[in-house]
């Protein structure tokens, strides 16, 4: 198997990884608006 | 853009691990894209395939009915040559994007008594005037998606819409699980990956007994089988995408990498819930869900016990 990549394909990875963190970030503001437990453990956002 | 299933799945598994339902959207979409890539006529490329590569369309294919599961093959929505139109009367389920989509791939018989042989696939686009969603399902996860009831009645498909050739359904419908079976694969690597980083996360911050829970060997084993789980699936749905774009019989493998990664995922989420403790069994933190979400993955484009027969 062969795991290589051009870089136009690295760069489409890239672009999703982007892609990626602004769902994780906008998950976390929908689904926990009110966490409390996070800040009692002192790592808000989890 | 020099994408083969290789690179889908890794742009799938990367969506999954942020969102899952984003990437069951995605992977329902290749649902209709890749029978019309296979099967469809060159003027079925450029109508209906062309909007989906772009993006400028979304996809849904309806296979599953009522009464119609594992046993695909026993489809019962009719569809009968009226002049130069077929007319579809049946209900599909479980669509994922149904509603959302505006080009769908549904199989339906053309003999009945020919059984599988009787199957035909088609592309009922403007025969959708005459088709009736019906509400979401009520779902243990997955919310947000889109899963509809497709209700035919007296839908009119032009012949021009039979997709491949009448009685040759079953084949695009076998054709189509293979692929939708490394789709799964690769969304349940994503999830796994997700619960494992939240984990990993929670480990590092989450403190008893004066230490950092991460500190723990069993948390430390818990973490460590996780990882070499996630990466065993991870290497049976690359080698599932590596043969499908080489164009070896790949369905074998593909099963195995479904079904690996399908039980692998619900052993891992469930390992995250277990690190998150009682926190983790609370809707406060993502892994509850992530354990539920996992579920389907036993469940859909064929059960557990479906793969292990193929």
């Amino acid at each position: 198997m062969d795991f290589s990549f051009t870089e136009e394909q690295q760069a489409i990875f890239d672009a999703v990884a982007e892609i990626c963190e602004d769902f994780k970030s906008t998950a976390r503001e929908l689904t926990r608006p009110e966490s409390t437990l996070g800040q009692y453990q002192g790592h808000e956002g989890l | 853009m020099g994408l083969g299933f290789m690179e889908w799945g890794i742009i799938g598994e990367m969506l999954s691990a942020a969102c899952t339902t984003t990437g069951a959207v995605y992977g329902a979409h290749m649902l209709a894209m890749y029978p019309l890539m296979a099967f469809g006529n060159e003027e079925q490329k450029n109508k209906y395939l062309r909007p989906l590569a772009t993006g400028a369309s979304i996809g849904a294919m309806g296979l599953t009915e009522p009464n119609v599961g594992s046993d695909a093959g026993s489809v019962q929505t009719r569809a009968q040559l009226r002049g130069d139109k077929y007319i579809l009367n049946g209900t599909k389920i479980f669509i994922t994007n149904g509603g959302d989509a505006e080009i769908y791939v549904v199989v339906a018989t053309t003999a009945p008594s020919r059984g599988t042989r009787g199957l035909s696939a088609f592309i009922p686009r403007e025969g959708l005037s005459r088709v009736h969603l019906r509400q979401d399902e009520k779902k243990m996860a997955y919310n947000s998606l889109s899963n509809k009831e497709l209700i035919f009645e007296d839908a009119e498909v032009p012949v021009e819409n039979l997709l491949y050739k009448e009685g040759r359904g079953f084949r695009v419908a076998m054709d189509l699980l293979d692929v939708g079976r490394i789709g799964m694969a690769v969304g349940a690597v994503g999830l796994a990956q997700g619960a494992y980083e939240a984990a990993a996360r929670y480990s590092l911050v989450r403190e008893q007994f004066g230490r950092k829970i991460s500190e723990f060997q069993a948390i430390q084993h818990h973490l460590a089988n996780m990882a070499m789980d996630i990466e065993c699936a991870r290497l049976l749905a690359r080698k599932a995408s590596w043969m499908k774009d080489q164009g070896v019989e790949f369905s074998k493998i593909a099963a195995m990498a479904k079904l690996y990664a399908s039980e692998m995922c619900s052993r891992v989420t469930s390992l995250a819930v277990q690190i998150h403790g009682g926190h983790g069994y609370t809707t406060e933190y993502d892994v509850e869900r992530y354990m539920r979400e996992a579920k389907l993955f036993e469940i859909v484009e064929g059960t557990s016990e479906i793969q292990r027969n193929v």
